[in-house]
């Protein structure tokens, strides 16, 4: 176990006070409060159709939420178009799918976003693009395309995309999902890796050891709302809630 | 839900400079649409479509051979009413839709004479309709249905026969919306199984079939149907044998071979769209079991083709049926000519043109509809059931 | 004997020999069936000679060629053609345009916008082409009379007669020559910048901010070369002239029009019909290839900060038209071979042209064979073009 106490918690970034979502009438969010403090890694985790995908996909506005409070680095979340500019140049996503771009090479994926939205000039966004690829593991591929990588080098990709917009939070949607169990541990050391630098996390994840290595709090999600939150120690001794104790059981 | 209607309007309006623009525009365009389109609606006689609707219906037949129309009216009404409870089951939002057409072609067509043959189609569709109902949570439901698809299956060649026994009015007095009918269930009834083997054809590995297939398509598709029509009107008789007096037939049946073989090109190049999609495993799984060429085509690669290309392939007929109106370059009636014709040569109906072709275009329209809508049924009940 | 049949049954199990009596069983069929139409075919004139005749027949749209009724067959029937380009050329661009626009349309968020374009697509796909060209013309024979004509500041003559619209004709002077080249030099200038401003932004950044959507190399371009035509046409003192279209009366009291490009009766009709029916099916295409992009390169796109316009441009449009082109293609070959239906509004086209021929001849199959080679010559061209610019689209890459 790493010693986590020398870490600084910060401020807190993210605030969600009571949001509900419905998709037509099942109710995914029913009423979630949860705060996000700087550079803490957050594991969500909870039975599929518990609402935690939806959570972290509100905090960017990828879902709109239907009630209630989501502010983001002071910034309240709404339809303003200008807000939402704002939120989305500080979060940055990571998704199951990856979602890379297949008609741009692995350098362009990158370059793409901080060329058009802030505005770089070549070279200094290749450089940056470059060097996020030493950083996720895989520079020589930089002249390829994403069909040509494997799974895991896709999704470290991904991981490079998003960061290249220098974001002060990063979402994790369930990034190892859809890989082969060989190309998990990959990238899990890239996410590793990045939360040892201090970065905002929020993971939905159910890899049990990277949480526990990795994160400072939990959130058991279930049926859509929050059951359980806490530091891994309290969850992996005593759980409180029987529903978390079931849970943890069908898992470890 | 007010809160949701005022979020749908607000973003109508909304957002940018942009969408306001294209909203305006928008409102303006419909206002202008429907105010002409009430406006001709209310100032326009029927007269025209009214006196005519034997004509328009089906053509030339002279009125002692009425009893015919009206029996395939009441045999397909049964047929079709009974099928949309069966197989179709409408919503109650589709169910008022089809009523409203329903009431619309009554309106337009029935005429004091008419009344009492027009109730008795309006009361056997409701019958037919009612008695599905009442009867599919019954065990006679599943005879009833086979029942229902082996009249579907016999239709054509039942109209066939309604209209020929007993002496019946020769093909080239055939006309109207009968004509478009029966000259697209034979295109595609004959097409389609034809356009099945020239697919089966040109996906053959043989390399003479394989020529002879892709020579016959490309050059049907070649060239446009009307071409196709003309060279039946002018070449076609010189082409066939002279006994049987085959040389001579009617005008009638030269459209229908025509058509049948422009559909069955078309129909063979979507099959076979549907023959590439077959993943190859499941050519090597019918091969190593060892079974023969039929059962492996038949059982193995055409449903899974077909089934793939459904839409596709409803979508050919429907546009088989709107084709059927090109007869008009053989100078046969069918319902858009009579449209065209009446206000032409009918002193009484000069300049009436706009509405007969309104009441044409929609009587195409509906079929269209009808059969777009029950493809996006198949598409969507595919969609979920499918692996 | 029994080792000849020994040997036979041998041979024949072979999948390879099997497959070669087939053939020969098939070919021999075939055989049968050409031997017997070439038979029924030489009873019948199949030569072309019959072109070099007169004509006989005039063509009320003539472009390109001068053709009168003394002309021989062959003038007449590449007037044909010619028109038949003209008429498709235009609805391919327009129906393009028209399509693309109710396909985004379709997919806005906007509802006015999208219930539009979705009646658009229901009601006119699913009414016959036939019906919608006679429709055109009926509304184009209701315009007003010619002494009537409506004519918007003497710029438009509309009557139902046809629309008579403004066009340009060269002056004497030999300045239009010129204008002509430097219109090229100005759009070889325009093309030059834009490309020069998109590597610049790309290697500096977009620094510079033009209404906050950055020096748009494009947009300059365009500007640039709009700047110089407009400046070398005053300067070259108009080498073109405006030809306006006008209306009056001759001494006889009848209302002539002269002057314009004119648009007719039949050509509007063939056009809008063409236009707006290959547009709903080429809304679908649009539609369907936009939807068919998983909805997560969207949602990337989106969670990086690019706006909805650099989606749309950046990351959408250039996957999504990788699957509109071939069933575009497609629709293209449909329209060109619909506009032979123009023959039930006697705009003569090639078809009408060949029909007024084989009754005038008798002689139709040399004819069909004709008719056959041109629409398959044009369908060729256009799927090979598009070819082209499908090669380019699919080369994975911007």
């Amino acid at each position: 176990m790493k010693n986590k106490s020398k870490k600084q918690i910060g401020n807190e970034i993210i605030s969600t006070d009571n949001i509900t979502k419905s998709f037509g009438k099942f109710q995914a969010l029913k009423g979630i409060t949860s705060k996000i403090y700087e550079q803490e890694v957050v594991v969500v985790f909870g039975p599929s159709g518990s609402g935690k995908s939806t959570y972290i996909r509100t905090l960017n506005r990828l879902e709109p939420h239907d009630s209630g409070k989501i502010i983001v680095d002071g910034v309240e979340i709404t339809d303003d178009v200008r807000n939402l500019q704002h939120v989305r140049s500080n979060v940055g996503m990571v998704f199951q799918q990856f979602n890379l771009f297949p008609h741009l090479s692995v350098l362009r994926n990158i370059t793409l976003a901080p060329q058009k939205v802030k505005g770089l000039k070549r070279s200094d966004a290749d450089e940056i693009a470059m060097n996020l690829l030493k950083r996720v593991g895989i520079p020589e591929q930089a002249s390829k395309f994403p069909s040509q990588l494997s799974g895991g080098q896709q999704q470290r990709l991904a991981i490079a995309r998003a960061l290249a917009m220098q974001p002060k939070i990063m979402l994790f949607d369930e990034p190892t999902s859809a890989l082969d169990p060989e190309m998990i541990k990959e990238v899990l050391d890239v996410m590793t890796e990045l939360a040892e630098s201090g970065m905002t996390m929020i993971c939905v994840t159910h890899e049990m050891g990277f949480a526990r290595e990795v994160a400072d709090r939990f959130l058991f999600f279930d049926e859509g709302l929050i059951v359980e939150e806490g530091t891994p120690d309290h969850f992996f001794n005593n759980p409180k809630e029987d529903r978390t104790k079931l849970f943890l059981s069908q898992i470890l | 839900m007010l809160d949701q209607k005022l979020k749908w309007i607000f973003n109508t309006f909304s957002g940018s400079v942009f969408n306001t623009v294209i909203s305006t525009f928008c409102i303006v365009l419909l206002f202008f649409l429907i105010n002409n389109l009430l406006g001709f609606i209310s100032n326009s006689e029927w007269a025209v479509v009214t006196e005519n609707r034997r004509l328009l219906l089906i053509g030339r037949m002279p009125q002692e051979e009425e009893w015919r129309a009206w029996s395939i009216l009441w045999i397909s009404s049964f047929l079709i009413f009974s099928s949309l409870k069966s197989f179709v089951s409408p919503s109650k939002k589709e169910l008022a839709f089809i009523s409203l057409i329903v009431m619309i072609l009554c309106l337009i067509f029935t005429t004091e004479s008419s009344i009492f043959k027009v109730s008795i189609t309006l009361l056997i569709s409701a019958f037919s309709y009612f008695l599905t109902k009442y009867i599919s949570n019954t065990p006679i439901i599943h005879k009833f249905n086979k029942f229902l698809i082996i009249l579907w299956i016999f239709l054509v060649p039942l109209i066939f026969c309604l209209l020929l026994i007993a002496d019946g009015p020769k093909p080239t007095l055939w006309g109207g919306f009968l004509l478009n009918i029966i000259l697209a269930s034979v295109a595609i009834g004959i097409g389609f199984p034809l356009g099945l083997l020239f697919a089966l054809g040109r996906a053959s590995s043989l390399p003479a079939i394989k020529i002879a297939c892709t020579v016959y398509i490309e050059t049907i598709r070649g060239a446009p149907l009307v071409a196709w029509l003309l060279l039946a009107w002018f070449v076609l008789p010189k082409f066939l044998p002279e006994f049987w007096g085959l040389n001579d037939i009617s005008v009638v049946v030269r459209a229908m071979i025509i058509l049948s073989a422009f559909t069955s090109a078309y129909t063979a190049e979507v099959i076979r769209g549907g023959l590439q999609s077959i993943p190859k495993g499941q050519i090597e799984a019918a091969d190593s079991l060892n079974l023969n060429v039929i059962t492996k085509t038949s059982i193995i690669i055409l449903p899974q083709a077909i089934r793939v290309v459904i839409p596709a392939l409803i979508s050919t007929f429907i546009g088989v049926f709107k084709d059927t109106s090109l007869v008009f370059i053989l100078a046969l009636t069918d319902l858009l000519q009579v449209g065209r014709i009446i206000p032409e040569q009918d002193p009484e109906f000069f300049g009436k043109a706009l509405e007969a072709l309104c009441v044409v275009a929609f009587m195409f329209w509906i079929v269209s509809i009808a059969l777009s809508n029950l493809s996006s049924r198949v598409e969507k009940s595919m969609g979920i059931g499918t692996r | 004997m029994n080792l000849f049949i020994d040997k036979l049954s041998k041979w024949s199990r072979s999948q390879r020999n099997r497959n070669l009596i087939y053939q020969i069983i098939f070919l021999v069929f075939i055989g049968f069936f050409v031997n017997y139409l070439i038979a029924k075919a030489s009873l019948l004139e199949l030569t072309l000679n019959h072109f070099n005749s007169r004509a006989g027949f005039g063509i009320s749209h003539t472009f390109l060629i001068d053709y009168s009724s003394n002309n021989d067959r062959w003038s007449a029937y590449f007037t044909g053609v010619i028109n038949t380009i003209r008429v498709c050329l235009v609805a391919i661009v327009l129906a393009t345009l028209i399509g693309t626009l109710m396909g985004v349309a379709r997919l806005s968020k906007n509802i006015l916008f999208s219930t539009i374009a979705f009646l658009y697509v229901e009601i006119l796909r699913n009414t016959p082409l036939l019906i919608q060209i006679i429709f055109w013309q009926i509304i184009f024979l209701k315009l007003p009379r010619i002494s009537e004509a409506l004519t918007l500041g003497s710029t438009v003559v509309i009557s139902n007669r046809g629309i008579l619209l403004p066009s340009a004709r060269a002056a004497e002077s030999n300045s239009s020559n010129i204008f002509l080249y430097i219109i090229l030099l100005a759009i070889i200038l325009a093309f030059g910048i834009s490309y020069y401003l998109n590597k610049k932004e790309d290697i500096n950044g977009m620094k510079l901010k033009l209404f906050n959507i950055g020096l748009n190399g494009n947009l300059t371009g365009t500007l640039i070369f709009f700047i110089i035509s407009v400046f070398t046409y005053y300067i070259l003192q108009k080498p073109y002239i405006i030809d306006l279209p006008s209306l009056y009366q001759n001494s006889k009291g009848t209302f002539l029009q002269s002057g314009g490009f004119e648009f007719s009766p039949e050509f509007g009709a063939i056009l809008f019909s063409l236009v707006i029916y290959t547009g709903t099916f080429i809304t679908e295409i649009v539609r369907g290839s936009i939807q068919s992009l998983p909805k997560g390169q969207t949602e990337a796109a989106l969670s990086l900060g690019l706006s909805n316009y650099q989606t749309m441009t950046n990351i959408i449009l250039p996957q999504a038209l990788r699957s509109i082109i071939p069933p575009l293609t497609n629709q293209f070959l449909n329209l060109t071979k619909n506009s032979s239906l123009a023959v039930v509004i006697a705009y003569p086209e090639l078809f009408m042209v060949s029909r007024t021929i084989m009754n005038n001849s008798g002689r139709a199959l040399p004819v069909f064979f004709l008719i056959l080679f041109t629409y398959l010559s044009l369908s060729l061209f256009i799927s090979v073009f598009m070819n082209l610019i499908n090669r380019r689209v699919t080369r994975i890459g911007t």
